[in-house]
């Protein structure tokens, strides 16, 4: 009995740890922020699937979704479409003192996000670092286009939490479609589709 | 055999490389909030303020609160000018076919607090310095959201109104300060004019 009770521990043990190792940080219940540093537009796009998306509403003057199908920019500051990282939007804060904006997440089981895009351009996201052609490769025969907005996603800190405070194009580029440009959590992108398509990402 | 390997290069680029779309991503809008008022007097709940650009329509709010039309922060909502517009298109504001006081270049990306000043007269024989009421023609046809036709959104507008009670409801069809069958009887007599 004692024998097995100490073999199901060491299981659970190592179960964690694999899970620890291989599994994202995601996959846990938890939060961050990034502080944007400057009265400017910029776009984000969720890390991951949200259970809220906080910010202070007398901080932030505007947020913005794309809908595609429509051709128009609507109102999105109590949206859903803030909750989910296909999908992204922009942000304008009120003032130049800094204002931080957090993603909070739960525990999930793996899922997978999905976003309609529509022909023409699309705001989109995704919720892991890759090459641009890794992480649309579901979509690639579709795109024609990739443009990253040049907002204050062009110039964060080194640690990446702080928007507005690096120097210009530290880690992001304005350009379009080349194989090993990375696409990133919390960045937002444009995608020029030539047909719809559902855009799909895993979750883990 | 050099042509075999151009065409073959090509084929070959054109299918790994997608295809570069010179057009730029959507421009921003124009985006407004501020006061709206009649003759000096607040417009009422649920008016509806048009911004056109050479008289096509680029962008809508309603007044979710009287004589005010969006806020400053995120959740107050703005009205969005937007579409293929240039710093050059002259942005006017309209209640209905009435044309506010003030117009605006386009400008992308720019939040601007603008105080809207409509002068219509008022209707009913009121005479100026009284309650504001909606204009005239909206009052005779049920037009609430000035879009011309009494429609089905006329009647989404009268049902969010619905058992409200007060002055210068913009449902309140025949003015006796309530939001009831009678006004919507009013509605349906001028449905789809």
């Amino acid at each position: 009995m004692k024998k097995y009770l100490k073999t199901t521990v060491v299981l659970a043990i190592m179960f964690v740890m694999a899970d620890v190792a291989f599994g994202s940080v995601y996959s846990y219940g938890g939060s961050e922020s990034i502080t944007l540093t400057t009265a400017e537009w910029t776009v984000i796009s969720p890390p991951t699937k949200l259970s809220d998306f906080n910010y202070t509403s007398t901080d932030i003057t505007s947020i913005l979704a794309y809908n595609a199908s429509t051709g128009e920019f609507v109102d999105a500051a109590s949206s859903d479409l803030l909750k989910e990282p296909t999908n992204a939007f922009y942000m304008l804060p009120n003032t130049n003192k800094g204002t931080a904006v957090s993603f909070v997440w739960d525990a999930y089981t793996p899922g997978s996000s999905s976003k309609e895009l529509s022909a023409g351009w699309n705001l989109i996201g995704t919720n892991v670092i890759g090459e641009v052609i890794n992480e649309l490769n579901t979509i690639q025969p579709y795109v024609s286009t990739i443009n990253v907005p040049r907002t204050l996603n062009a110039r964060k800190s080194s640690s990446g939490s702080s928007w507005g405070s690096g120097n210009d194009n530290q880690d992001i580029a304005e350009v379009n479609w080349i194989s090993d440009f990375l696409l990133n959590p919390r960045d937002g992108y444009w995608a020029y589709m030539t047909s719809p398509i559902t855009y799909t990402k895993v979750l883990n | 055999m050099k042509i075999k390997s151009l065409i073959i290069g090509i084929i070959c680029a054109a299918t790994v490389l997608p295809v570069f779309v010179l057009a730029a991503p959507p421009q921003l809008p124009h985006l407004f909030y501020g006061d709206v008022t009649n003759g000096g007097v607040d417009v009422p709940i649920d008016t509806v303020i048009i911004a056109k650009v050479d008289g096509v329509e680029k962008g809508r709010i309603t007044a979710s609160v009287a004589g005010e039309y969006g806020g400053p922060n995120a959740l107050d909502g703005k009205l969005l000018v937007q579409g293929s517009l240039s710093s050059t298109d002259v942005v006017k504001f309209y209640i209905g076919d009435n044309v506010a006081d003030q117009e605006v270049l386009f400008s992308t990306g720019v939040v601007r607090n603008l105080d809207l000043t409509f002068n219509v007269p008022a209707s009913g024989g009121g005479g100026g310095g009284g309650s504001y009421t909606l204009p005239a023609e909206v009052y005779a046809t049920g037009d609430m959201n000035g879009d011309n036709i009494v429609n089905k959104f006329d009647f989404a507008l009268m049902m969010s109104a619905w058992g409200k009670t007060g002055t210068g409801l913009a449902a309140d069809l025949n003015s006796d300060g309530k939001v009831d069958k009678y006004d919507f009887a009013l509605l349906m007599l001028n449905w789809g004019k």
